[in-house]
């Protein structure tokens, strides 16, 4: 791919994806008063999403063949684990991380 | 807030951009065969039945190419991206009155929206400015971090694989806190629920798109279940 062509389609998708970003303050935002359910939606759609997208990240794990996601599954429950149990955010991501990148290399 | 901040950055500091990876695998692309494939072979097919040489064919062929390869990547910017349309229905208020209004819009990433989620009014902080400078350093952590990662990654034989299970880390972290704080659990359930069921059903490149719609559309039908919980919470 040339310069040029790899440039051109990076500010494609970069566009594309500030359009889609821009999209609910075209419609929702300005000086009108947002719509009741908009507002509803604003306020729960959040946990909604997180969930979405959690799914998303794990979406490549293959339970029927070795190691049937253990690695990912196991590291998620130590995320949980130990935000549940310390609440510290750093804590969580490093040691989830940190165990995911070992069980990798030495348990499978 | 501060602590999730901080850690997700150092840990993306040595990553080599994930959305690189995200945006250009092509291969799994749900409309692969429709833009690409099919379009060749009828493009093709078509010269050879009026009557015009091979090689003419392959010139429009290469041509088309380059044109279906851009609406190609078009579409599935479209598709794959869709996820951030809803973003900014939870910050229309909120980016409202800041004057870096656009400049939040186009910075709003997975990552930016997930902190800014966890950040929430209190008195005595300039809320503002927190909002823009979060999104600020996410994008100089993005650009230092894809720079080092580019540069010194084929320098350093030091093997990260793996790493990127911080951004799992850090929407499960969220996704805790969220679901810890909301008063009722339907939402992160209707999410969890459908887009498991659709992963299973359609494959993991076209899930998403799907469960978002579907979920949305749940969760307005939801609205009273989900607002009496709400409501008797407040009560």
């Amino acid at each position: 791919m040339t310069i040029q062509r790899s440039l051109a389609m990076v500010l494609l998708v970069a566009f594309l994806t500030f359009l889609l970003r821009g999209v609910p303050f075209r419609l929702f935002g300005g000086n009108k008063k947002m719509p009741d359910f908009i507002k509803y939606l604003a306020g729960i759609l959040p946990s909604a999403m997180m969930a979405i997208l959690v799914v998303y990240c794990l979406k490549n794990i293959d339970l029927r063949r070795f190691p049937f996601g253990l690695p990912e599954l196991i590291s998620s429950g130590a995320v949980m684990g130990l935000h549940l149990w310390k609440r510290n955010t750093l804590l969580s991501i490093g040691g989830g991380t940190l165990l995911y990148m070992f069980l990798l290399r030495v348990a499978f | 807030m501060k602590g999730g901040h901080s850690a997700h950055c150092k840990i993306r500091l040595e990553k080599i951009d994930p959305r690189d990876v995200r945006v250009l695998d092509f291969r799994d692309c749900f409309w692969n065969f429709i833009t690409t494939d099919w379009s060749f072979f009828c493009v093709g097919n078509f010269d050879q039945h009026c009557g015009l040489c091979w090689f003419h064919a392959i010139c429009i062929d290469f041509t088309f190419k380059q044109w279906s390869f851009f609406c190609h990547r078009a579409l599935m910017t479209l598709f794959i991206n869709s996820r951030h349309l809803f973003y900014g229905l939870s910050f229309i208020e909120k980016f409202q009155t800041m004057r870096s209004k656009w400049y939040m819009i186009f910075s709003l990433t997975d990552e930016t929206y997930s902190v800014l989620l966890t950040c929430t009014e209190s008195p005595g902080v300039d809320f503002k400015k927190a909002r823009f400078f979060i999104a600020l350093f996410h994008q100089i952590y993005w650009v230092v971090g894809s720079f080092l990662g580019g540069a010194l990654g084929q320098l350093l034989s030091l093997d990260f694989t793996g790493i990127d299970f911080a951004m799992t880390a850090l929407f499960i972290v969220i996704l805790v806190e969220q679901y810890g704080t909301s008063d009722s659990k339907l939402p992160a359930m209707v999410g969890f629920s459908w887009s498991i069921l659709l992963l299973i059903l359609l494959g993991p490149s076209r899930f998403l798109l799907p469960s978002l719609i579907i979920t949305v559309a749940f969760l307005i039908l939801l609205r009273p279940q989900i607002q009496n919980k709400r409501r008797g919470v407040a009560k």
